[in-house]
């Protein structure tokens, strides 16, 4: 079975009934067996494979003509890396759009990858080296409480997207803003948030949700909103803008607290991240229980 | 309804997250339900405040207005350490989890003799300040600890005339010239035994774990403990994103109403009038009341201070560990205690837990001497949990079911627990190097 290690949805025994486009999402290759809504609403891509999907860092070199890509032999007068999240129904192109902002380009391959955690892609600005990390829900976000709580953890940014062709979706961001405030992100927390209705390149008459009433929900929540489509080529470097428009966000703002060199320090000693390469010195005594 | 899981795991407890992140990392199609709307389990850390109260007090439990914002407070239902050398760290390590989460210290590690609380020297120059034990007395102990540290299972010359198969601990402290007293400290503070079984027992086991003790002492410095920042509850999380990312479909706040049996063999579960087709299911004990014997109980009582517990140096977290013979007791009494700096409490909070092994009819008293030495305590919640173990160890049923957690302060036992469920289920042990996708930041 090709779905299983995507995150689509593998639906089969939901704890509420779900719209029907969700119960039927089908893996791409399987499209053609889903009869029971319009083929477009069914669009749901699953994670995109990488050319080597175990190495993540592979998945995020960016191709050369990225903009603001940094230079390989620069010296940067500071480094500073962001954790976005992006929340929103299953279904509504997280992980493409995500995809789109860091590879560059559409997900074509419909083969599941794992082990991705995050895509991650790094701009200059400013003579400033900035990461951006993407964080993907890892489709804990099917029932919606299932995403663990370190996800909502020092965020720097949080991107809401909805699916133009599908009012339900449009629906959900309330319970999804609340979600976030249940773990203190909220709207008047640094960190900013933004709106993107995707799939913008579908037609679907009646459903569609309009921009006006986005832009009544994105103004009353204080976000800014657009509308794009991480799937089609023209709609490429509007992906690219609204992102780089976070970023340059993101890089003005302040740090909510400058840390000076001596609590830095401090908090460094407190604070014992395990790193990988301790995994090194422990594969040599050999791991047993 | 076509689709068939390999496994179901049922419960997001500690051990069933890291078997279902083990099971998914491997290439197993795994669906991972719970009847809670949180994860964790027995293992969670309860977050906001009132859900803790409401856990114990109905839904008109409300904490009290001076306890901040509930937010902040991130309750431990079970008190565990990690041993900064122990299995929990290097399972964390291998399997890339450590990405979310970060750890501190445990300040500091006592332990308590005669009604007073001592410091567990932490190195040498402790060790020759301590008052725990007289100056002689100091001197054999640290002959005995020298020993220790270059014993050699394999090289008979390491063993000075002691020999790891026939020799029993109690053998080892006399040759030493220990006293009771310091075995005493050597076997619940160090060692952290429960209890004196292992005195007549090969002293093997009791080396290595003394051994693990200073390992991990060795390690950060001030006490041998990890914990990680916003409670243990991380700890399961973690690995549920790991089986997620390796494609593990997760689903909380769904009631399983069975696990569905045919010819003896599991095949899925109900949930409703559902069914979902699983080949194995793992799960804990709660899942499988029919499969399990309880085998004792443990008491804990959770606790919420508004200041340090006494005479630790106003430490902001700690261990206290009152041997069993202090208190004349079968088992001993754990203490640990957290605060505002490991994300737990707000500033000026402690959460401090007192829990053993039930020996008596009235367990709220056995955790008595524990409490006696917070001072007051603004509000206390006691839980008697019964430990099960599973009476069935699937191998026909392929119903795999872990044991309960045990009163032991630390994750030694829980992955010992894993792995072995592990290879129960599979028949072979866990390949850690199918986990590859450690991120850049680790490789920085």
């Amino acid at each position: 079975m090709s779905t299983q290690d995507s995150t689509s949805p593998t639906v089969i025994q939901a704890p509420k009934p779900l719209p029907a486009q969700f119960v039927t999402a089908k893996h791409p290759d399987e499209e053609t067996t889903a009869t029971q809504a319009a083929p477009q609403q069914l669009e749901r891509v699953p994670y995109p494979v990488a050319t080597t999907p175990t190495v993540p860092q592979e998945v995020i070199v960016a191709p050369k003509k990225m903009a603001l890509a940094p230079s390989a032999n620069k010296n940067y007068k500071q480094k500073r890396t962001f954790k976005v999240i992006i929340v929103g129904d299953a279904g509504v192109g997280k992980t493409c759009l995500s995809f789109r902002f860091c590879c560059g380009k559409f997900p074509e391959h419909t083969e599941a990858t794992i082990g991705v955690d995050f895509r991650e892609r790094s701009c200059v600005i400013e003579n400033e080296l900035l990461k951006v990390q993407l964080w993907d829900t890892a489709g804990q976000e099917r029932y919606r409480q299932s995403i663990v709580a370190h996800y909502y953890r020092n965020v720097n940014a949080t991107v809401f997207v909805y699916d133009v062709t599908n009012r339900e979706s449009f629906q959900s961001l309330n319970a999804w803003i609340r979600e976030c405030e249940k773990h203190g992100l909220t709207s008047d927390s640094n960190s900013p948030r933004i709106l993107i209705g995707n799939k913008c390149d579908l037609e679907n008459g009646q459903e569609k949700v309009s921009m006006d009433e986005a832009q009544i929900f994105a103004d009353q929540n204080n976000m800014a909103l657009f509308e794009t489509s991480a799937k089609s080529q023209s709609e490429a470097d509007h992906v690219e803008s609204i992102f780089l428009t976070l970023l340059h966000k993101l890089q003005q703002s302040k740090p909510m607290h400058v840390q000076t060199v001596d609590e830095r320090q401090k908090s460094e000693q407190d604070r014992l991240i395990l790193k990988a390469s301790e995994a090194a010195k422990l594969e040599e005594e050999g791991f047993c229980c | 309804m076509d689709e068939e899981y390999d496994a179901i795991v049922l419960g997001t407890g500690l051990k069933e997250c890291i078997i279902s992140g083990m099971l998914s990392v491997s290439g197993k199609k795994v669906l991972h339900i719970d009847r809670n709307n949180y994860y964790g389990g027995e293992s969670a850390s309860l977050t906001p405040l009132e859900q803790l109260y409401e856990k114990f007090h109905g839904p008109n439990g409300k904490p009290q207005p001076e306890m901040g914002r509930g937010r902040d407070w991130n309750v431990d239902l079970i008190p565990k350490f990690l041993m900064a050398n122990g299995s929990m760290v290097k399972l964390l390590i291998h399997t890339g989890v450590t990405r979310y989460l970060e750890f501190k210290s445990i300040e500091a590690s006592y332990v308590c003799k005669g009604g007073k609380i001592y410091k567990v020297p932490a190195d040498e120059m402790e060790a020759l300040a301590t008052s725990l034990m007289g100056m002689f007395e100091k001197r054999r102990f640290k002959k005995f600890l020298c020993w220790v540290q270059q014993f050699d299972e394999n090289k008979q010359d390491t063993w000075q005339g002691l020999d790891p198969h026939n020799n029993t601990m109690q053998q080892v402290y006399e040759k030493f010239g220990l006293d009771e007293n310091t075995a005493d400290f050597t076997g619940h503070a160090l060692a952290l035994f429960r209890d004196d079984e292992h005195k007549n027992q090969p002293f093997l086991q009791a080396v290595e774990k003394i051994r693990l003790y200073s390992d991990s002492l060795a390690r950060y410095g001030k006490s041998p403990y990890l914990y990680p920042l916003y409670g243990l509850g991380e700890l399961p999380q973690g690995f549920a994103r790991l089986s997620a990312i390796y494609g593990g479909t997760y689903m909380l706040d769904k009631a399983v109403d069975e696990i569905v049996i045919e010819n003896g063999k599991a095949v899925g579960v109900k949930c409703g009038e559902e069914i979902v087709k699983g080949k194995q299911i793992y799960c804990d004990p709660s899942y499988a009341k029919d499969k399990v014997k309880k085998t004792g109980q443990v008491v804990r009582a959770i606790c919420l201070l508004n200041h340090p517990i006494p005479n630790t140096n106003d430490a902001q977290s700690c261990q206290i560990i009152i041997p069993q013979k202090q208190v004349g007791r079968h088992y001993d009494i754990y203490i640990s205690c957290c605060s505002n700096t490991n994300m737990v409490t707000p500033k000026g909070w402690f959460l401090a837990m007192v829990s053993t092994t039930v020996e008596t009819a009235n367990p709220e008293a056995e955790v008595l001497p524990g409490l006696q030495l917070l001072g007051p305590i603004t509000e206390k919640f006691i839980s008697v949990s019964d430990v099960f173990e599973p009476t069935d160890l699937g191998s026909d049923s392929q119903i795999f079911i872990s044991t309960s957690y045990d009163a032991t302060t630390h994750f030694e036992t829980t992955c010992k627990d894993v792995l072995n469920l592990f290879q129960r289920g599979t028949t072979q042990e866990f390949d850690f190097t199918k986990i590859t996708h450690l991120s850049l930041q680790d490789n920085e």
